[in-house]
């Protein structure tokens, strides 16, 4: 008995609960969707509410914390709020495909930022970093630094369900390809773990101990990368006989210091600044009516090591302050 | 036989079956790459396994309650970002000198006070160990979080001394791992508390009637655990150089794994801390020796919980055989 | 512990009916739920527009439909852990499947029978071989999601046919299509669990296994029926969360086991067996839906969100065994 009045009571709650929202004002408001919070991230939530602060817009932000269902659902709030445009980073790359779809269909723009859905053409317009043309970067600058004698190089994998993961090392892979001294020894995949890392960085070095290279195609790896290095006193600058060709790629303060000390040869900073200001223009314009032409864009990262780091430094974002 | 020789003799059989397995996946990993066998990397191995074996140590006692403890893996976490946070860093700071001291005491004691905290909940609450625990998982991971504002923090200094220094040649905490695997076998099997945690696993109700403070029992069961979640997150953090926010992530799984392996059983009252650490060591192996030959990293996990499976079999199928109903007369109750 | 925990009897239930906070005690959830929706609905602009509790439906359906499956398991003082995974397997299965024949049907099918496979393999096993539950699923939850990531290489499976959308999506007389499943699978939950002699035979073995043994109950056949039925609603959740999404991958359902946890302990159900019930479930995923995006719409980063949801459970749960332990007269 009580139960059944328990639920009619629920069911006159909710029933009598559900009008419709109060109409949103006219302001510009950006509903940001990130997949997880994390140190290169943080930086991306900087670099766009400095560029919405900039547009004069409003955001309203959340965080999926690495669940797709759960940022479908924020995704959907924020439709439902009645924001102007949606940018998000997406979790899952399948499903980001039919959100942003479903939220087009809705007549909110969806802007992808740093990672690509699996269809690009479901997205309003992405842009992003260039995995593919940052991973071609770090092999061609392997295969130079290699300069024909054998050379036995650790890759070390991102997280293998995103385009960046994947293309940063298919990329790389292919550009070393070609030159048959470079032998890779390990592929790691680390699902952006810097423990992992430093696992993989370890188990690498002991079974290969005349090393030569590492790719570290993310910033954070470099911690547990370093810390193996460290321990077996190979840590040291660039042009030390004991030096381990290090090539990174994100362009985050981390990265930047590391160039600075000289611990690794070049770094490939992913031009987020830029990426923020067009993700944040073409999801204003889009839902003022504007067309986005092109509708992708893959920013390629800027290169820069130790011998120029300081010319560079005014153009890297994680060189700055 | 008695009932007490037929556990220890069982315990012994799970041992000597592990040294077998061991010495077998050992062999096999030897047989496929050269680069096994070696010095280096044997001392990588037992490098790589000292905070889940400490860990396993630490929930061997915990399981001998018949309790279990979920959250060993935030208590890592929260003990050391509570560390850094005394020592008095914060986001993206690195240690200052002159209180970085802080951070070893401070660590150690927040988890064993996470650690009893753990117990006071489950007796003043009346909650079972597998919720309570389960809720502190979340807890204290967010707590850690929210301390660390989820970003990672560099340390140096007397931090790393302990995962990174070298005694006769092999890592400090290897040598952590077996001080405390002793220190924890005699604990566990010498003294009064060690047996009668046992006594209380093994028969809770028995304990209550017998006059054992049940209380007291958990909560030094729990505290260890907790001191050695805390202890393993030092190593960690030691070893990788900074507090990051998946530290211990996931680790209470691979302890449990590593004590289950070892034969002590969930129905409490008999526990190895040997087949813990034996159990921990395989594991670590088997990861250790699929990297070296090239395997697809996705079947290490494939292959862990086959193991887990397989373990869980035998012990089962070996109890059917000397003819315990367990499933009738030993209620799991956690 | 709790061994002699006999199911109410009559007259209890009768004196219980006079007291006016009796309801409270089978649902300790009840005034936190509607003290919850009526703040969230007071400070969070358009927490009760239709569009928000559609949402809040389609979070809701899956998560209600596993927590119903584990609340079996609980009634008989056991654990599944193996829920999340078996959730991740099956959608993958389930993607391939339909995008491969193109049949939206066949592929839920797949992932039903898949977490039905499972869920009976953990009951067999459980029941049977006597394993312990705890230590089983563990296993099952680690090599499942392992196999998972394996046959998918860590990728998530798309493309699907666009009816897996339409449906998860959309809604039928108002409500969410998922919301309905969610229903009808707790209205035959419910006529199980209350109006069979099956599902009376849940709440004997979990209140007193060994009184069971020697009242000649098929206990066994209970105990594997539980696992079968949490396995399969797992898949079924499973299929769920694959058609709102459009995808499968190998790491969709690792939320899944603390949530449904948290809803079954939340609602009620106890751990120790014996007491429980869907009805109380349901209302334990609505407190944990509504925790999980009122919280997030308030603002608060996950970190805090995190030291919430571990409050609540550990509070949670003790305020239901209170009030379960003060019904019952044993304070």
């Amino acid at each position: 008995m009580q139960k059944t009045l328990a639920t009619i009571g629920l069911a006159a709650l909710l029933g009598a609960a559900a009008l419709p929202g109060p109409a949103s004002a006219k302001d510009l408001v950006i509903g940001v969707s990130f997949d997880k919070i994390e140190p290169f991230r943080v930086a991306e939530q900087k670099a766009l509410t400095d560029a919405i602060a900039a547009a004069h817009a409003k955001q309203v932000f959340a965080n999926a914390d690495k669940d797709a269902q759960r940022q479908a659902s924020q995704v959907d709030t924020m439709v439902s709020q009645g924001v102007s445009a949606i940018v998000a980073i997406p979790w899952d790359i399948e499903a980001a495909n039919d959100l942003a779809r479903s939220t087009i269909a809705a007549g909110i723009p969806f802007v992808s930022l740093d990672q690509a859905p699996s269809d690009l053409k479901s997205v309003t317009y992405h842009v992003g970093g260039d995995p593919c043309a940052d991973g071609k970067v770090a092999g061609e600058f392997f295969v130079k630094a290699a300069a024909g004698k054998p050379f036995k190089l650790l890759e070390l994998q991102g997280g293998l369900a995103n385009d960046n993961g994947i293309r940063r090392s298919k990329c790389m892979d292919d550009a070393v390809k070609a030159a048959s001294n470079i032998t890779i020894v390990a592929q790691v995949p680390t699902d952006w773990n810097p423990q992992k890392a430093l696992a993989g960085t370890e188990d690498s070095l002991q079974a290969h101990p005349d090393l030569a290279g590492i790719y570290a195609p993310w910033n954070d790896a470099l911690q547990g990368v370093f810390a193996v290095l460290k321990e077996k006193n190979r840590l040291v600058p660039v042009g030390d006989p004991k030096h381990i060709v290090i090539v990174s790629i994100d362009g985050t303060p981390l990265g930047c210091k590391a160039v600075k000390d000289k611990l690794i040869d070049l770094e490939i900073a992913t031009p987020l600044p830029e990426m923020a200001r067009r993700a944040v223009a073409a999801a204003i314009k889009a839902s003022q009516g504007g067309k986005i032409d092109p509708q992708a864009e893959f920013l390629p990262g800027i290169p820069y090591g130790p011998g120029d780091v300081d010319q560079m430094a005014s153009k890297i974002w994680g060189c700055q302050g | 036989m008695t009932a007490r020789r037929r556990r220890l003799s069982r315990s012994a059989a799970q041992v000597w079956s592990l040294v077998a397995v061991l010495l077998l996946v050992s062999i096999g990993f030897s047989s496929l790459t050269d680069r096994f066998a070696d010095v280096d990397n044997l001392r990588n191995v037992l490098l790589q396994a000292a905070p889940t074996t400490i860990g396993a140590i630490g929930m061997t006692f915990v399981i001998a309650a018949r309790g279990i403890d979920l959250s060993i893996g935030s208590i890592a976490n929260l003990a050391l970002a509570l560390a850094i946070v005394a020592a008095g860093t914060r986001v993206e700071a690195e240690l200052a000198t002159n209180t970085v001291w802080l951070v070893y005491p401070v660590a150690l004691l927040a988890g064993v006070l996470l650690g009893a905290l753990n117990a006071v909940a489950i007796v003043s609450l009346r909650l079972s160990a597998l919720i309570t625990t389960l809720g502190t998982l979340t807890l204290y991971r967010g707590l850690g979080l929210h301390l660390t504002s989820a970003s990672l923090i560099a340390v140096r200094g007397p931090v790393l001394a302990f995962g990174r220094t070298l005694l006769f040649g092999v890592g400090l905490p290897v040598w952590a791992a077996l001080l405390l695997a002793i220190v924890g076998w005699v604990v566990l099997s010498q003294t009064p508390a060690g047996r009668q945690i046992l006594a209380l696993g093994g028969s809770p109700r028995s304990a209550v009637e017998t006059g054992l403070r049940t209380g007291r029992l958990l909560v030094l069961a729990y505290a260890i655990s907790g001191l050695c979640g805390a202890i393993a997150g030092l190593i960690m953090v030691g070893r990788v150089g900074m507090v990051n926010p998946d530290l211990g992530f996931g680790m209470e799984f691979t302890v449990i794994t590593a004590v289950v392996l070892g034969g002590t059983s969930l129905f409490g009252g008999r526990a190895s801390i040997l087949g813990a650490v034996l159990g921990s060591l395989l594991l670590a192996t088997i990861d250790n020796g699929m990297t070296l030959i090239g395997a697809n990293p996705y079947s290490y996990d494939v292959v862990r919980g086959l193991i887990l499976l397989v373990a869980v079999s035998a012990d089962a199928i070996s109890a059917y055989l000397r003819g315990r109903r367990s499933a009738v007369i030993a209620e799991l109750r956690l | 512990m709790n061994d002699d925990t006999a199911a109410p009897t009559h007259a209890a239930r009768g004196r219980a009916r006079r007291l006016s906070l009796a309801p409270l005690a089978k649902l300790p959830m009840l005034p936190v739920l509607v003290i919850a929706f009526a703040v969230l609905s007071a400070t969070i602009d358009g927490f009760t527009s239709a569009a928000n509790l559609a949402n809040m439906a389609r979070l809701f359906a899956p998560l209600v439909i596993a927590a119903i499956g584990m609340t079996f398991v609980f009634l008989l003082g056991e654990i599944d852990l193996s829920v999340g995974s078996v959730l991740s397997l099956g959608s993958v299965l389930g993607a391939f499947t339909m995008r491969d024949t193109g049949s939206v049907w066949l592929g839920a099918l797949v992932v039903v029978a898949t977490g039905a496979a499972l869920g009976a393999l953990n009951g067999v096993v459980i029941a049977w071989f006597r394993f312990s539950s705890f230590v089983h699923t563990l296993g099952v939850l680690v090599t499942a999601r392992a196999v998972a990531m394996l046959i998918t290489g860590g990728h998530s499976v798309g493309r699907l046919p666009v009816a897996a959308l339409l449906f998860g999506r959309g809604s039928f007389l108002g409500l969410p299509n998922l919301l309905w499943l969610a229903i009808g699978v707790y209205a035959v939950a419910h006529y199980v669990l209350r109006h069979t002699i099956v599902g009376r035979e849940f709440f004997l073995v979990g209140a007193n296994r060994r009184g069971a043994v020697f009242a000649g109950l098929a206990v066994q056949r209970t105990r594997f029926l539980a696992f079968l039925f949490c396995g399969t609603l797992a898949g079924l959740a499973g299929a769920c969360v694959e058609l709102r999404l459009g995808s499968g991958g190998p790491i969709l359902g690792d939320n899944l086991l603390l949530m449904a946890i948290a809803s079954v302990v939340l609602g009620g159900t106890s751990v120790f067996g014996g007491e429980g019930g869907v009805f109380r479930t349901a209302t334990g995923a609505f407190v944990v839906v509504m925790l999980d995006k009122g919280l997030n719409l308030l603002g608060l980063e996950f970190y805090d969100q995190a030291i919430v949801m571990g409050l609540v459970i550990v509070f949670g749960s003790a305020l239901g065994g209170h009030l379960y332990r003060r019904r019952v007269g044993r304070a």
